[in-house]
């Protein structure tokens, strides 16, 4: 449900919410007052207001990004829940107001609706249906109309409506500000900014301009690589490696101390206790037999961080104030007292 | 080399760094960590060597590259979850089989190869993952959309957009995945 989805970005925007009842309110008693042949001054504030709206609204931008994971299927169902509203509402409203096609999105609170209400009640009681819906739908439907009739009153030479849907969307001078269209227009936005950042992932792909030939190029992109994956994996099948493997529990120390919340998300298997144990032998055996500072040294350039876990050993002490490990062959024979003193660590 | 292990090392700060840099997501994803795709990419690398016979390492070392670059992605990710289910449910049928195999070994020979067979294969296509059908819902370009689809792991269930959004997570990890291995053919082979 929509409504759920505003429901949780409420609060922050308290302020700005009074804030924009307030200039509503001004506003529309202005409306009132004025005839709706008058143009000039409900222009104005219209302007105003569409400013006020605009600093309102970039800030529920911010929110809307941060409910990310709910994309843009809720907020394009609201968009279409609007129209019916709209006419609903503003054709009792006043005679001149154009109709729906006119309409512009506005900042979906649910505080503010009293005044709305009020103030839709005052003008006529035609607004029962309308009110009725209002608290259906749990919008400020208030501050959307009084925005409704401001904007469509001024003949919007600036052609601009403050589209609210979480994520702005500016309608051009002359485009449609249906609700579909809208929703087609954020959409292309968003599929726009993608393409973007893939052409900057996608080597060689910074001159390309056009979505298909984008496309192609990812696609082909994708398939060398998984390609290459396929190759990497037929030669590390053959090749032989000759390390002891105990760099791997060098890493798996690593990880086990350093990143926690991964492992913990993952719920992995690996017995950290185990490891730790083994790792002074670890690191000293392999070292000593197999002769690694050297390919190490080739690995340094091309993985960063197997050439630090060949210090690690140096760096740990340096970490940790706890036991001291000798970085010397001969800590092997003194596994008992160091297992101990890991242990400790570990805890 | 005594000297290269006792040099001091490079300010390597490796808890905070790592945090830092799984901590940086922009509204994109954060790029993989290193150290995590090393971590269960060696570690998987490892298990197999020591266990998997040559003929079938090749396969095997692939799949295991990709599970660790599942792993090593942020679960927020939808390809890295749909690598992880495909794992899981390979893993399922391949436990199921070797279980009717073994049914069918012990058993009786002619009714129950058949009936093992048919329950092998009904058990493959009951336990295979459930096939979404793409989401009709594309205006954008749906020829090549479908090829990229069939790339990106899980893209069968996701519209256009976030098929975009999770391709590019999907190229930064596979680049960093492509990069690891390469840098480990060039550490076994350079010996």
């Amino acid at each position: 449900m929509p409504g759920e989805l505003v429901f949780s970005l409420e609060d922050p925007c308290d302020s700005a919410v009074r804030k924009l009842r307030n200039i509503g309110v001004s506003g529309q008693s202005e409306m009132y007052s004025g005839q709706q042949s008058d143009q000039g001054p409900s222009a104005s504030s219209g302007k105003e207001f569409s400013e006020v709206n605009w600093n309102f609204v970039t800030m529920h931008q911010k929110m809307g990004y941060n409910s990310g994971p709910y994309g843009s299927g809720p907020c394009s169902m609201e968009l279409e829940e609007r129209p019916g509203l709209y006419r609903s509402s503003t054709v009792t409203f006043s005679q001149n107001i154009q109709m729906s096609d006119e309409h512009i999105g506005v900042v979906k609170k649910r505080k503010g609706i009293d005044d709305g209400v009020a103030l839709l009640r005052n003008a006529g009681d035609q607004q029962t249906e309308g009110s009725s819906q209002l608290e259906r739908n749990s919008m400020e439907e208030g501050n959307r109309k009084i925005l409704l009739k401001m904007q469509s009153k001024e003949d919007s030479s600036d052609g601009d409506g403050t589209k609210e849907d979480y994520v702005h969307v500016r309608a051009k001078r002359g485009q449609a500000t249906n609700n579909h269209s809208l929703a087609e227009r954020l959409r292309r936005k968003k599929i726009s900014e993608r393409m973007k950042l893939l052409q900057d992932l996608v080597p060689g792909c910074s001159k390309i301009t056009g979505k298909a030939v984008m496309l192609d190029e990812i696609i082909n992109y994708v398939q060398s690589l998984q390609r290459q994956v396929e190759f990497l994996s037929m030669k590390l099948a053959t090749v032989n490696p000759e390390l002891g493997f105990d760099i791997e529990q060098i890493l798996s120390k690593q990880m086990m101390l350093s990143q926690d919340r991964h492992l913990a998300f993952y719920g992995d298997d690996v017995g950290s206790s185990s490891l730790v144990a083994q790792f002074n032998q670890g690191i000293m055996q392999p070292e000593m037999m197999c002769n690694i500072s050297n390919p190490l040294n080739v690995f340094q350039g091309t993985i960063h961080e197997v050439s630090t876990m060949n210090q690690i050993p140096a760096m740990w002490e340096g970490l940790q104030n706890g036991p001291h490990m000798n970085f010397n062959p001969g800590v092997a024979a003194d596994s008992s007292t160091n297992n101990s003193g890991s242990m400790k660590i570990e805890q | 080399m005594a000297a290269k292990r006792t040099a001091p090392p490079p300010a390597n700060p490796n808890p905070n760094r790592r945090r830092v840099t799984s901590a940086a997501d922009d509204s994109a994803s954060a790029p993989p960590s290193k150290r995590m795709l090393a971590f269960h990419f060696l570690r998987a690398l490892s298990r197999i060597h020591s266990s998997t016979p040559v003929p079938r390492r090749t396969r095997t070392i692939r799949r295991a590259a990709y599970s660790s670059m599942a792993r090593a992605a942020s679960p927020r990710s939808a390809w890295s979850r749909a690598l992880l289910r495909q794992v899981r449910v390979r893993r399922a049928v391949r436990s199921r089989r070797a279980v009717l195999m073994r049914r069918r070994v012990s058993a009786a020979p002619a009714p129950p190869l058949g009936a093992s067979r048919s329950s092998v294969s009904a058990g493959q296509t009951s336990v295979a993952p459930p096939v979404r059908t793409p989401p009709p819902r594309q205006e954008g370009e749906p020829a090549r959309a479908d090829a990229l689809r069939q790339l990106i792991p899980g893209g069968n269930g996701m519209e256009y957009c976030s098929l975009l959004e999770e391709t590019a997570d999907y190229v930064r990890c596979l680049r960093a995945q492509v990069q690891l291995m390469q840098g480990l053919v060039d550490l076994f082979s350079g010996q």
